[in-house]
């Protein structure tokens, strides 16, 4: 069977005959698919983010757990977990957060120290553009850029006063700043030397945060979880698979309870409107019986109306798909952004990279053109077995 | 050609029955000319409609070119209608919004004919109803005969065996009715059945009108 | 229970199709009941009406069904990325006690619906659409398989656990014991293997002396010795390990999506051999014609497979 050209043609000019009824649709669906595709491609983009920072991590974080919170870990337990086999380095680590009340942020404040391998490489490439040294004599700090905008919106120019644990001032001067490449989490971030940051924290010097552990042969994980796990029967072992999962599921999470409230309100309300529209007008059921007694069938009919509605959609698809991307990846998605960073005001000044697969295309037209097909099929029915003896009477 | 054997259409609406027609049956044969004629709500539209295939009979026979078409479905039926028949509707009913050329191509779009052919078809037919100088202008911008001219052509365009008309000189006058009855004899001459209703008295004395029926609320007189 | 878009979007769909499929069941019923050919009246004209509608409705669930198909093993897939211990779909799809079933009913369905619409279009076919009460009463029973398929899969994605720590493919298509499918390593691999190409041949017998019986039945015995095969022998051509005996990691890209052409040439070989036959005697259509389809892919898959093999054996010159 060949494709009927001139029935997609006389649905291309109905549509447009039809005029404002086609354009109040069109709008409303692509505002609806552009929406749902604005969505998925923040998502994803952050997701995608996350999951090339978490590449990054050390293979294991360890933390000490104390009635069930965690606590500080003691540096004595470093030299014993170097000691066991498979374990590359073993670096303890000093942060925490620091609540700016002026702004009502939090910062991110990590130790570094100039003898010690970062846990991190883009860590690492920071830490060796200064002079860690200088920055400890000079009691210095480096700010990520989101840190630097906001200490500068509140006049700190080239210094800001921390208020340590005893209630103490303590002023750090700001040495450099960084954009790293992984933006999200390094935007919000001070870094200065240890021993600040056991004063600002009030932390005693023998003890860190957490504990990473590096290590050579990724296949050796599950041995060695299980020998630190008979070591120091009160360490929690966070595996960077666990990481992973986690923030992944934190975003399908969001991003799925967003979507499916979004699916079901929106289609419904699309539902509603286009009910309301899709009453034949006295003029289209002329046109359906003239065309009826012409001798176009019920199937003409029904392909006729879904090339309409297929046309309609689809091009309404493509146009909020490149809307979409537009406004995500060039415009850096303003509003519905806040909706997946919404934990500190900081953190929402990260950029989005440009993330674009074909499965997501896929899953965004299973979400948006079997809705509207389905939603047309029964009124495009309708009108196709309208009948077709009253034009001739 | 056509045989109606002892058709009976009553339409049922909530408040009552109506009998558009009552135990009608007629034989045409081919290349005949019929005038339907009666007075209005008498049942003529209802037979061409049933002829036609676009309703169907509550009980009787409708058989068309050896085809029951009464019995016919849905895709067959369209399709019969679209090699067999050509309609002139009472009020044109042509697609105002459409061009002259795109209204005449009407019938042939579910046919899926090559470009060429389908051109071809269409101008033949607007030369033959001398409409080709209008062919790019729309519908609704046509004058009275114009309009009727266009309504032909496109009845034509399929060349179909049987032409069904439906009061068609109802808003014409006497010249363009003169005109129509023409076009009929031309086409009668060509081999082509025509069913014609109407209550232009014009038609009632014509030479070349084989058979006159007269309907009467729904029951044939002569 | 997890909400990634992907399953959003199947739970979606499943709704819409719950909703239709009801309306063309129950349009099913009255078909079944009043339809009357010869009658003239206006009931039976609305009938004749409303059959084109259930026609409308299962092309449409179906047009779905199929790429829904593959969506499904995909989220399957993405999802073992976050369902720890899963490697591919194969072991997010046995978190689930009865996530085997799922899939089998899916399966099943495909088959059912390519049925009606086959069904369907020799109906459509005929002036008189002589089939109508015989597919009203075949949908009235797919109905409860498609409706068991869709409470399956939404059970399916809200029991999912995440939590929970499953066995990857490679336990779950293992000779060990704790894995369900290990009877089926208690056969030999040649006698599997054998039992596929018997099948085969006796398919090609059935074609020649153009007996629909004896086709059907060797479709239907080659569909099972396929799978099995498949799972036991072939794949671990495909991945070029003794031991990976996994039918669903032939899908991911790293096998360049080789299992999609796989069961496609399969499904469709097997589905004009078995419905195709059905139809076509039913309806005394033309059995040939869907001989020769069913031939054609049931050929292409034997080939395919075949090939794994024996480049396999040409490169390195041993077989695994
Ligand atoms: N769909 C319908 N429902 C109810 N009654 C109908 C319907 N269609 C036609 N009728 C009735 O059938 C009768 C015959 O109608 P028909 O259109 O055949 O008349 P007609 O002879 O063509 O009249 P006119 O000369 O005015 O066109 C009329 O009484 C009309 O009211
Ligand atoms: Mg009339």
């Amino acid at each position: 069977m060949k494709f009927n050209l001139y029935l997609l043609e006389f649905a291309l000019f109905s549509l447009i005959r039809k005029g404002a009824k086609t354009l109040f649709v069109f709008l409303i669906l692509t505002f609806l698919i552009f929406l749902l595709a604005s969505v998925l491609f923040i998502s994803d983009a952050i997701k995608h983010e996350l999951n090339v920072s978490v590449a990054h991590l050390p293979e294991l974080t360890l933390q000490r757990l104390q009635a069930g919170k965690q606590v500080n870990v003691p540096l004595k337990r470093v030299e014993p977990l170097l000691e066991i086999e498979g374990v590359a380095s073993v670096i303890p680590r000093v942060w925490g957060y620091y609540y700016f009340k002026v702004a009502g942020v939090n910062f991110s404040v990590v130790g570094i120290d100039a003898f010690e391998q970062s846990y991190k490489e883009s860590l690492q490439k920071v830490v060796d553009a200064y002079d860690v040294k200088a920055l400890e004599k000079e009691s210095g700090m480096i700010v990520g850029a989101g840190v630097k905008k906001i200490l500068e919106e509140n006049y700190y120019q080239d210094f800001f006063n921390f208020v340590t644990a005893d209630g103490k001032w303590k002023r750090m001067h700001i040495m450099g700043s960084f954009n790293a490449d992984i933006s999200l989490q390094a935007n919000d971030m001070i870094l200065l030397p240890k021993k600040s940051a056991y004063e600002i924290f009030g932390m005693p010097e023998n003890e860190a945060t957490d504990v990473v552990v590096k290590v050579s042969n990724p296949e050796e994980i599950p041995t060695i979880v299980s020998k630190i796990n008979q070591l120091y029967p009160d360490m929690r072992v966070v595996t960077k698979e666990d990481i992973r999962v986690s923030y992944q599921n934190i975003f399908d999470y969001k991003s799925g309870f967003f979507l499916s409230l979004f699916v079901v309100s929106a289609f419904t309300f699309f539902m509603i409107i286009y009910d309301k529209l899709s009453g034949l007008s006295s003029e289209e059921k002329r046109e359906i019986g003239i065309l009826k007694a012409l001798g176009w069938s019920m199937d003409d009919i029904l392909k006729e109306r879904f090339y309409e509605s297929f046309i309609l959609c689809f091009g309404a698809f493509l146009l909020a798909l490149a809307l979409s991307m537009a406004y995500v990846f060039f415009w850096e998605a303003p509003l519905l952004r806040s909706l997946f960073v919404g934990y500190s005001t900081l953190k929402p000044s990260f950029e989005l990279p440009f993330y674009f697969n074909m499965p997501m295309i896929v899953l965004l037209f299973l979400l948006s053109v079997p809705v509207y097909i389905g939603s047309v099929m029964i009124p495009s029915w309708r009108a196709a077995m309208l009948d077709a003896d009253e034009v001739l009477r | 050609m056509i045989v109606l054997k002892n058709v009976c259409k009553c339409y049922e609406t909530e408040a009552q029955r109506i009998d558009a027609l009552r135990d009608i049956s007629l034989h045409v044969k081919a290349g005949e000319c019929v005038i339907l004629k009666g007075a209005s709500g008498s049942g003529k539209s209802t037979i061409l409609s049933l002829i036609a295939g676009l309703s169907k009979p509550t009980t009787g026979d409708v058989v068309v070119d050896g085809k029951r078409i009464s019995k016919l479905m849905e895709p067959f039926s369209a399709h019969f209608r679209r090699e067999n028949i050509g309609v002139i509707f009472q009020r044109y009913h042509l697609i105002a919004t459409l061009s002259v050329r795109d209204n005449i191509a009407l019938p042939l779009i579910p046919e899926n004919l090559s470009a060429q052919v389908m051109e071809k078809r269409v101008e033949e037919v607007m030369e033959l109803c001398a409409i080709s100088h209008k062919s790019s202008a729309l519908c609704r911008h046509l004058s009275g005969g114009e309009q009727q001219r266009v309504a032909i052509a496109r009845a034509l365009v399929n060349e179909p065996k049987i032409i069904i008309a439906d009061e068609p000189t109802a808003n014409l006058d006497a010249v363009l009715s003169e005109q129509f009855i023409e076009t009929m004899y031309d086409l009668k001459k060509s081999g082509v059945t025509l069913l014609i209703a109407t209550h232009d008295s014009q038609f009632f004395n014509l030479l070349f009108v084989d058979q006159q029926i007269e309907l009467k609320n729904g029951v044939m007189l002569s | 229970m997890t909400l990634t878009p992907e399953i959003i979007a199947i739970l979606m769909l499943d709704g819409l199709f719950l909703f239709f499929s009801s309306i063309a069941f129950v349009l099913s019923l009255k078909l079944y009941w009043s339809w009357d050919s010869e009658a003239t009246t206006l009931l039976q004209y609305r009938l004749e009406k409303e059959s084109y509608l259930v026609g409308l409705i299962i092309k449409y669930i179906f047009m779905l069904k199929v790429p829904l198909f593959l969506f499904f093993i995909y989220t399957c897939d993405t999802l073992s990325g976050i369902i720890t211990g899963a490697m591919c779909a194969a072991g997010v799809v046995n978190s689930v006690d009865f996530g085997l079933f799922l899939l089998l009913f899916k399966l099943l369905n495909l088959y059912l619906f390519g049925f009606w619409l086959l069904l369907h279009v020799r109906d459509v076919e005929s002036e008189l659409q002589p089939y109508v009460r015989q597919k009203s009463l075949f949908f009235g029973i797919a109905f409860f398989f498609f409706v068991a398929e869709i409470v399956l899969e939404i059970l399916f994605f809200t029991s999912l656990n995440i939590s929970k720590i499953v066995s990857c493919c490679g336990t779950l298509f293992s000779a060990s014991t704790q894995s369900s499918l290990s009877f089926l390593f208690l056969m030999e691999n040649w006698m599997i293997v054998s039992l596929f190409y018997a099948s085969f041949i006796l398919m090609l017998v059935g074609f020649m002396v153009k007996n629909g019986a004896v086709y059907l039945f060797s479709n239907l015995l080659f569909l099972f010795f396929a799978i099995v095969s498949l799972i036991l022998f072939f794949s671990t051509y495909v991945y070029e390990l003794p031991t990976h005996h996994c039918p669903f990691c032939l899908l991911q890209s790293d096998y360049y999506g080789v299992g999609y052409f796989l069961y496609a040439a399969l499904f469709l070989g097997t589905f004009y051999g078995i419905c195709g036959v059905v139809i076509a005697t039913l309806t005394k259509g033309f059995i040939l014609r869907a001989m020769r389809f069913s031939l054609f892919f049931n050929s292409l898959y034997v080939v395919m497979v075949s090939a794994y093999v024996v480049v396999y054996f040409l490169k390195n010159g041993v077989w695994l």
